[in-house]
């Protein structure tokens, strides 16, 4: 049994926008899946219908064969909760600090702060943000932002893990940094599904690859 | 947490909170000083009332015995209060002075006497049962000759009656679906405003339930500070009300606990139930479908 499966998708924004064309696919427990393509293949828009921002025009995704569309948002909640998300456009609270930012998200995973206060610490360090802890999002550069977003999904310890461009902004030493976190919990056996064109992460070779190029999925190739 | 950001949401819509405040002591002094008038209004009728009753002459000479089974009949209707009858010669005594004095050098005082009848005064529990009095009354009434039945003014204070409850709930329903759309209309707003912060908060796994606490405890604490601003306007202005017309009753009197406790009651609804329900109605509706 496939943990998440996408039948025969089809995502038209209004008016009549085909973002994504007859989407196949399945995603295994513990699977690390990428997908590239070029801009507005519709990586994005792909994400957004797995984690339930958009709903599909036609098709239906099933997690664990449960259709999305028989499941309440009360109960998607709780998958929320337990995922982690990275956005491609950030979507952190702008007059909220960094750290209230982070904390916000673990209260809503129901994690104890008790516990979670060090490892705050030690990953803003990592990202050379800790002088940053009590500034405000708006007051980040771009790289910053998005470098709080990754942080604030990792730190969830996520059972999922879905990354729309993680490293689009950052500089190399972040983006190692990133890598090396994606890679240990992978090994940990968490899912991930990550949209990305970084060839750094593309060269990784690690996981499934797939590509989608207007809207269409082409086949992709195992690395492993 | 959630405090944080309850912060940020005051900021970024304080001018809709002051509004809401400023709102809240104009309707609410409006609603506690309308309800005032209602109920002295209402006193000055009930008193009105007590003395109101219908009056029925009748004008054959009828024997005592017809008299008095008419009395215990009447007595056996539901709502009669009270039955007084008043004979010719005492009905003469008190219209004395009102009759024109030729007519006591014109005719004897038997022969006045003759032409004068029995009235019986009906005083009712209440005029609204006046109609289903006067039902009832036409079957025991069939029974005796000569009855003259007067009831105009008991038509004009039913009419009165009927039409200023009618207006009063009228205007009182309008005043309050102005308030729930008021509040309605704020929170459309301010959910506009916040949409991007609400957005955030729902795809991090938050719940509707949840986002409406922040603005529940928001709205709670502004509409209580309002209310404790009305509230001394309304008390000051009723206090120096009273010194002009001191026949006023002030309402609600918070001395008295059956008031106290109305008032409280009307508080709950207005400042905290009603807020909670719009809060969570729209939240649910807009992020939960
Ligand atoms: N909300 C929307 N309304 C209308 N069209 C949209 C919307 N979101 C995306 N699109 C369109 O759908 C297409 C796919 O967008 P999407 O964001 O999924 O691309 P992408 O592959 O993530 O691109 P990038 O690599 O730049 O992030 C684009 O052409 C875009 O214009
Ligand atoms: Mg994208």
């Amino acid at each position: 049994m496939s943990f998440i499966r996408l039948e025969k998708i089809n995502k038209i924004y209004p008016p009549y926008f085909r973002a994504l064309v007859n989407i196949n696919l399945e995603i295994e427990k513990g699977d690390f899946l990428l997908i590239t393509g070029p801009t507005g293949a519709g990586k994005t828009t792909l994400l957004k219908l797995i984690y339930r921002e958009e709903k599909p025009s036609h098709g239906e995704i099933f997690i664990k064969n449960k259709p999305y569309s028989k499941i309440k948002e009360k109960e998607f909640r709780k998958l929320r909760q337990r995922w982690g998300i990275i956005f491609q456009d950030g979507k952190l609270f702008e007059d909220l600090s960094v750290y209230e930012n982070i904390k916000l998200s673990l209260v809503l995973a129901e994690k104890k702060m008790r516990d979670m206060k060090h490892r705050i610490y030690e990953f803003l360090e990592r990202f050379n943000l800790l002088l940053k802890i009590n500034k405000k999002i708006k007051e980040l550069s771009g790289g910053e932002q998005q470098k709080v977003g990754v942080i604030r999904a990792i730190l969830k310890d996520p059972e999922f893990l879905i990354a729309d461009e993680p490293t689009g902004n950052l500089d190399p030493m972040s983006i190692y940094e990133i890598i090396n976190i994606l890679k240990e919990l992978h090994q940990k056996g968490t899912t991930i599904v990550l949209a990305t064109h970084d060839p750094t992460i593309l060269n990784l070779k690690i996981g499934k690859l797939i590509t989608l190029e207007k809207g269409e999925l082409i086949e992709g190739c195992y690395f492993l | 947490m959630l405090f944080s950001l309850a912060k940020v949401e005051f900021k970024k819509t304080f001018t809709f909170y002051i509004l809401l405040f400023l709102f809240f002591i104009f309707w609410n002094f409006f609603s506690l000083l309308s309800f005032f008038l209602f109920k002295n209004l209402e006193n000055f009728l009930k008193v009105y009332q007590e003395k109101l009753s219908i009056n029925i002459f009748i004008s054959s000479e009828p024997s005592n015995k017809t008299i008095s089974s008419l009395i215990s009949e009447i007595q056996t209707l539901p709502f009669v209060k009270k039955v007084e009858v008043v004979p010719p010669l005492k009905l003469l005594e008190n219209w004395k002075k009102d009759l024109p004095p030729e007519v006591f050098s014109l005719f004897r005082e038997e022969e006045i006497l003759k032409n004068f009848p029995y009235l019986i005064r009906i005083y009712l529990s209440s005029p609204e049962h006046f109609l289903y009095f006067q039902e009832q009354f036409v079957l025991v009434s069939k029974v005796f000759k000569d009855i003259t039945y007067e009831n105009s003014k008991f038509n004009n204070i039913l009419n009165f009656l009927f039409f200023f409850k009618k207006i009063f709930w009228g205007l009182a329903l309008t005043w309050f679906i102005f308030y729930l759309v008021f509040l309605l209309l704020l929170n459309f707003f301010i959910n506009s405003l916040m949409n991007k912060n609400i957005k955030i908060f729902i795809l991090l796994g938050g719940s509707f339930i949840r986002l409406s606490l922040i603005r529940i405890i928001l709205f709670i604490i502004t509409m209580g500070l309002s209310f404790i601003i009305s509230w001394f306007i309304y008390s000051y202005f009723i206090e120096n009300l009273l010194l002009i017309f001191s026949f006023l009753k002030v309402y609600p009197n918070i001395k008295d606990v059956h008031h106290l406790l109305y008032f409280l009651i009307y508080l709950f609804f207005i400042i905290i139930l009603f807020p909670t329900l719009i809060i969570l109605f729209l939240n649910f509706w807009m992020n939960e479908n």
